[in-house]
């Protein structure tokens, strides 16, 4: 690689490492594994970008390569062999503030856990859409999909969130809901 | 719920994450090595082709004149390097199915599994197919470019199972080469002349409590789809047993399958 692709892509990797891992994060749930796949990510993009840095939308192409690493990762033969997608593991989070009270807490904890009980690709349409900010067609090429079925995964996405954001409510105030604390 | 409570929840979930570790150097001097090592594997087919044509191009000219005069090494004064084979192959044209086509596809190969099963496990009893589908049991997509089922089946009193993933023309982003980065000493490759690379991946062997064997051939064809059988020691969809007993399937079973023309998209 020649050393102006070397810096443009280091330059890439600086902008986009962080916000890579982001959604890695949202898409799988641990930040370990986020780490993992962002780092494989950029170094499928640095194979290709003598190719690709012609395209425009650079950010979109980290993305669908990130999507990919990860539906591959899911589908390898020791992934499918376990049963633990749905397990939110502990994250430390030295940077929380306790005065931001319960409330941001309960939100985030919740849509995060209903979202990782959704199937991979609605898990994936809700990410580019409600975090990414992508618009439907943006989602449609990350994805590699047509712009309706980008809109029927969301809509059924959204439902399933809803529903399981609810059922984990339930789950949570249930055995506490009627308590006093004194 | 609104849709601005889902943003606001999904920048919540991201509140707290750690430190970013980039090094982009180390980055790139990765993407380096990986980029030698393809074009090792290039140079090791190139050189097995070259191989296989001075055994096998003989042979079918038939006898020659020992005596007659050699003809001279071609010599060149130039080298050239070897152009890493890239994946997916770059005339790939991908397919796209509808749902309805992918659900069609896959109830028949269901049904292919369903007779090739005892050919392809003697002994095996109370063998069920699983519908073909995507990541979630029974969902299929327009536009999805790959299909996943099981076979469970009983072997000398013990229950088993096989994976089978089966990936169209461009649907599956990694390389021959790449599949074996979890534990290159474990991959080996069993045939290159079914019409595309055939790789047993020794993926987990003896690891866990119990310690369990996954056991994974990938064709990758020259069309750019891929398909991957895989072999289990145990059957992933019930209670992991206290021990498991021997790997009832052999890489070339596994291979047997995964070359089929039956299997695919």
């Amino acid at each position: 690689m020649r050393q102006t692709d070397e810096e443009s892509f280091r330059r890439f990797a600086t902008r986009y490492a962080a916000s890579l891992r982001r959604s890695a994060f949202l898409f799988c749930g641990d930040w370990h594994l986020a780490e993992d796949l962002m780092q494989q990510t950029l170094v499928k993009v640095y194979r290709s970008w003598s190719r690709i840095q012609q395209d425009e939308s650079l950010a979109n192409y980290g993305r669908t390569v990130l999507l990919r690493t990860w539906l591959d990762e899911k589908r390898r033969p020791w992934r499918r062999s376990e049963h633990t997608a749905e397990a939110v593991p502990d994250t430390a989070d030295d940077r929380h503030d306790p005065a931001n009270g319960v409330h941001r807490m309960w939100v985030r904890d919740l849509v995060h856990r209903g979202l990782l009980t959704l199937p991979p690709r609605q898990r994936a349409a809700l990410v580019l859409r409600y975090f990414d900010d992508l618009s439907v067609a943006e989602t449609a090429a990350v994805l590699g999909c047509s712009e309706g079925t980008v809109k029927s995964q969301t809509a059924r996405g959204l439902d399933t969130l809803r529903a399981s954001v609810a059922r984990l409510s339930a789950e949570e105030l249930g055995p506490t809901a009627g308590r006093v604390v004194t | 719920m609104t849709e601005q409570d889902v943003r606001d929840g999904l920048a919540n979930a991201v509140a707290g994450e750690p430190p970013l570790r980039l090094d982009p150097d180390a980055l790139m001097a990765t993407a380096r090595r990986q980029v030698r090592r393809r074009a090792l594997v290039a140079v090791s087919l190139a050189t097995a082709a070259v191989a296989v044509a001075a055994v096998t191009l003989p042979a079918a000219i038939g006898p020659r004149d020992d005596l007659a005069p050699a003809a001279p090494p071609v010599t060149t004064s130039t080298t050239t390097a070897p152009t890493p084979p890239p994946w997916p192959p770059p005339d790939v044209e991908p397919r796209v199915h509808t749902a309805a086509e992918l659900y069609r596809r896959g109830d028949q190969m269901r049904a292919f599994l369903g007779d090739v099963a005892p050919t392809v496990l003697p002994g095996a009893t109370d063998v069920e197919v699983a519908p073909f589908a995507g990541e979630a049991a029974g969902d299929v997509d327009d536009g999805q470019g790959y299909l996943t089922s099981f076979a469970h089946y009983t072997l000398d009193g013990n229950r088993f199972a096989l994976g089978v993933n089966v990936y169209a023309p461009g649907a599956h982003s990694e390389g021959p080469d790449e599949v074996c980065v979890p534990d290159p000493d474990g991959c080996e490759t069993l045939d290159t002349e079914r019409g595309g690379q055939v790789l047993a991946v020794d993926v987990r062997t003896g690891r866990g409590d119990p310690p369990i064997t996954i056991l994974a051939v990938y064709h990758f064809r020259r069309d750019g789809s891929v398909v991957s059988v895989v072999g289990y020691d145990y059957d992933p969809a019930a209670t992991l047993p206290m021990s498991t007993p021997p790997m009832p399937v052999t890489a070339e079973q596994l291979a047997r399958l995964a070359v089929d023309p039956a299997l695919g998209l």
